[in-house]
């Protein structure tokens, strides 16, 4: 089951990308999103798709990766497209089929949406392919730094961001366990119809959800035992480090927003 | 490896030998990419894996409908057959009452409510489980009770065949005791065929008939418990650790030039043993 989910995983390697400032890598996808989000036309989309494709390839990790983490949306990628291209009615219609007359513009508007889930996705992925989750967590609390003035704790949003990933894998390895336990007491789902199966799939969330209760008291109780105090400046084992690169890296980002904001 | 009808087996292995990957093969939850589990008129072979799960990396072929559909039957009746006790089973009550727990099994073998409520209370009557419980929530039981529970939850369908996953891990010295007890009962008096992973030597070796070493995936050994105290580099290899009072028996066999007792296999045992040794009554 969980073997299965590449989404959110860190992908060891070396490459430059791997080595970028947490910081840098995360202030960077959201420069990107930002371009992906007011992007509306072929040009920019390829463009954005180009540039998408560098960053990609520098990583050195095999694009089969990348389209594991794209594969469980991609019911929604195609619902999107063939959204767009059968009910929009914009540009000059070229086709018609039946009921349904397919128009340029949705043509366009299908493919560049697409596109653009495709590329969130993609950014993600590289997000967290090439930053372990400890660092991920570091910098996004080193980020969320200016929330202090508003009252709230970077501290613990970035702690509590921490736990959640760390604990992803075991909470779907407990699920897992379970389930393979009802299985082995007979549990037969193929038979069942549809909302039984769907009540037997709940039922695994009240031992999950139990397990996870327990898991986080012992947590808790484990790291005040080792000291740990909320809101407390701490240091870092590995401490974070902006270079040149990294700015370049941020630089570059900007091109692709400021082009397609401008396109 | 061969498992005898109504023997109480142990198989034993370090962390990581594949103890666990092992047990749940017996029961179909793994199946083989070589070789084959065959159990009384069902037979799991490496043909059966390639329409099944198969590890990540190998894409199966597609199952045909009326072969998902045999696979599945011929599952059913394994599991039937086949009661598995995970590691810490308590983990995994999930029914609103203890009751409702302990039917969950009779009910998906096809038994009508009435019977998987007998069937439940009479599962919960052997492990000893107090009835007032039975109406409980599983998260108001105590952890021994939970446990308790959980491996009459496995009981209750009424397998031939128990193996479980190292049942005695975190529990105290005599429901260690007694869970043994009841096992080597369930054995002995309804003719049950018992299989226990695990890596403590000591606890299970007065009760086992058979003995299995596997290491590193491998089945190294197989035979009595007098057979495998006298392999102590099959013990050793495969990373299992000798109870401290046999490697004592052993010295002080080697210094008195007796030979080993091959019955002294509890610490009572071995301590009447040494007794009657030193005072020169053997």
């Amino acid at each position: 089951m969980r073997s299965r989910i590449v989404f959110g995983k860190y992908i060891e390697g070396s490459s430059w990308v791997h080595r970028l400032d947490p910081r840098a890598k995360t202030a960077s996808m959201l420069l990107f999103m930002a371009a992906v989000f007011v992007t509306d036309s072929y040009a920019s989309i390829l463009a954005l798709l180009l540039f998408a494709a560098v960053v990609i390839m520098s990583t050195r990790i095999p694009l089969a990766m990348f389209a594991r983490a794209i594969k469980p949306l991609l019911f929604i990628i195609v619902f999107i497209f063939l959204f767009h291209v059968l009910f929009e009615t914009s540009g000059q219609s070229f086709i018609d089929l039946g009921p349904f007359t397919l128009y340029a513009g949705g043509l366009e508007r299908g493919i560049v949406s697409a596109s653009r889930m495709i590329l969130f996705i993609a950014f993600a992925a590289i997000l967290t392919f090439t930053t372990r989750p400890e660092s991920l967590v570091q910098g996004l609390g080193s980020l969320l730094m200016p929330l202090r003035f508003i009252g709230l704790s970077p501290g613990k949003i970035a702690l509590m961001v921490g736990i959640a990933l760390r604990f992803i894998p075991t909470v779907f390895e407990e699920a897992e366990r379970i389930w393979k336990a009802q299985l082995a007491r007979g549990l037969n789902l193929s038979e069942k119809p549809l909302v039984k199966r769907a009540m037997l799939l709940l039922s695994l969330l009240v031992p999950v959800l139990a397990g996870s209760f327990r898991r986080a008291v012992d947590l808790a109780d484990s790291m005040e035992a080792r000291g740990y105090r909320l809101g407390v400046a701490r240091t870092s084992y590995r401490a974070l480090q902006w270079s040149s690169r990294d700015t370049l890296f941020l630089l570059s980002f900007a091109l692709p927003v400021t082009a397609g904001i401008l396109l | 490896m061969t498992v005898k009808r109504g023997s109480f087996t142990v198989v034993l292995g370090a962390p990581g030998s594949g103890k666990s990957t092992l047990l749940q093969h017996l029961n179909g939850l793994l199946l083989p990419m070589e070789g084959k589990v065959a159990s009384g008129d069902v037979t799991l072979g490496a043909a059966a894996a390639e329409n099944g799960g198969l590890p990540e990396g190998t894409t199966p072929r597609k199952r045909t409908k009326a072969e998902k559909k045999e696979l599945d039957a011929s599952l059913l009746k394994l599991r039937k057959k086949t009661g598995l006790v995970f590691q810490f089973p308590e983990k995994q009550l999930f029914e609103e009452t203890v009751l409702q727990d302990l039917s969950f099994g009779p009910l998906n073998f096809g038994c009508n409510p009435q019977e998987a409520e007998a069937a439940a209370r009479n599962a919960a009557k052997e492990v000893d489980l107090d009835a007032g419980l039975l109406d409980k929530s599983p998260f108001q039981l105590s952890g021994g009770q939970m446990r308790k529970a959980a491996i009459a939850s496995v009981l209750a369908s009424g397998p031939q065949v128990i193996a479980l996953d190292e049942p005695t891990a975190s529990l105290d010295q005599q429901s260690r005791e007694e869970l043994l007890l009841l096992l080597k009962a369930l054995c002995r008096d309804e003719g049950k065929t018992i299989l226990i992973v695990t890596h403590r030597l000591e606890e299970v070796l007065p009760y086992g008939d058979d003995f299995v070493v596997i290491s590193k995936g491998r089945h190294v050994f197989q035979g009595s418990a007098g057979e495998l105290l006298g392999r102590r580099d099959v013990l050793e290899e495969a990373g299992i650790v000798v109870p401290p009072y046999l490697s004592m028996l052993e010295e002080l066999a080697r210094s008195m030039k007796v030979p080993l007792p091959m019955d002294a296999l509890s610490p009572k045992e071995a301590a009447r043993w040494i007794a009657e040794t030193l005072s020169g009554s053997r």
